[in-house]
């Protein structure tokens, strides 16, 4: 199996086998939660567990700006004097 | 709310084989972070493009045993431009979704949501489907306690 596996990704990296198709969507199902709780995860179809861990991802870095840009408000309307600044000041201190 | 730490062990990082491996992405993550935001403070220099790249710095450079990491890691370095972020897609395009049979083009419809996670992932589109395939679920379950870590301390600071 393996060497088959590895003759087929001599003649193109692009082109993927069967077998690699089942690694991936096995591996992704631990990974998405949706995908993880839907009882007929197993007749969802591959490209649907691709595309679930598309957004999963998309979602994730999503949030990840959105609490970035809220790091940034914190840190830009901090007024020396407010208990607010003193907390972030021990936070960062801390 | 359901907690996404993952509390079974399926998984364990080769280089720090008794620790548990979500604790000590998070150490990492906040020991960089902080000191980041610190001294972004300081310098009066907290621009969202600014506080971004860092939050970005302190991902790659938590998880830095894997692929993704030091491809994130190398595209942050290379950049002058602070703006440049994980999340931005290169060409900014979203695949549309074709008319075509679902059931008769179910290879065509993997293939190109293979290469829609490649450009998701930080160097997919240079790695091959074996790398991809060890490297994907460990950036999905960096993202998800970079999430954790920023909200903790977002709302510690409010």
């Amino acid at each position: 199996m393996s060497s088959s596996r590895r003759s087929r990704q001599a003649s193109s990296s692009s082109r993927i086998s069967d077998d690699q198709i089942t690694d991936l969507i096995s591996k992704l199902r631990q990974s998405i939660p949706e995908i993880r709780q839907n009882r007929r995860s197993n007749t969802v179809s591959a490209s649907k567990v691709l595309q679930e861990t598309c957004n999963y991802i998309r979602n994730l870095n999503k949030e990840a700006d959105d609490l970035s840009d809220r790091l940034t408000q914190l840190l830009e309307s901090i007024d020396p004097n407010s208990p607010q600044a003193a907390v972030i000041r021990s936070l960062i201190n801390g | 709310m359901e907690r996404q730490i993952i509390n079974r062990k399926k998984r364990v990082f080769s280089l720090e084989p008794n620790k548990n491996p979500s604790a000590v992405f998070t150490r990492k993550y906040t020991s960089h972070l902080v000191p980041a935001l610190k001294k972004l403070n300081m310098n009066k220099n907290s621009s969202k493009q600014t506080v971004k790249h860092e939050v970005d710095m302190a991902l790659a450079l938590s998880a830095q045993e894997f692929a993704w990491s030091r491809f994130l890691l190398q595209k942050l370095s290379s950049s002058s431009n602070p703006t440049t972020t994980t999340s931005s897609s290169s060409d900014g395009i979203r695949i549309l979704e074709r008319p075509d049979k679902e059931g008769g083009n179910e290879e065509g419809g993997i293939e190109e949501r293979l290469r829609e996670l490649k450009k998701l992932l930080p160097g997919g589109e240079e790695m091959n489907v074996e790398e991809m395939l060890s490297e994907i679920g460990n950036y999905i379950k960096c993202l998800e306690l970079q999430t954790i870590a920023l909200k903790s301390i977002v709302q510690d600071s409010t």
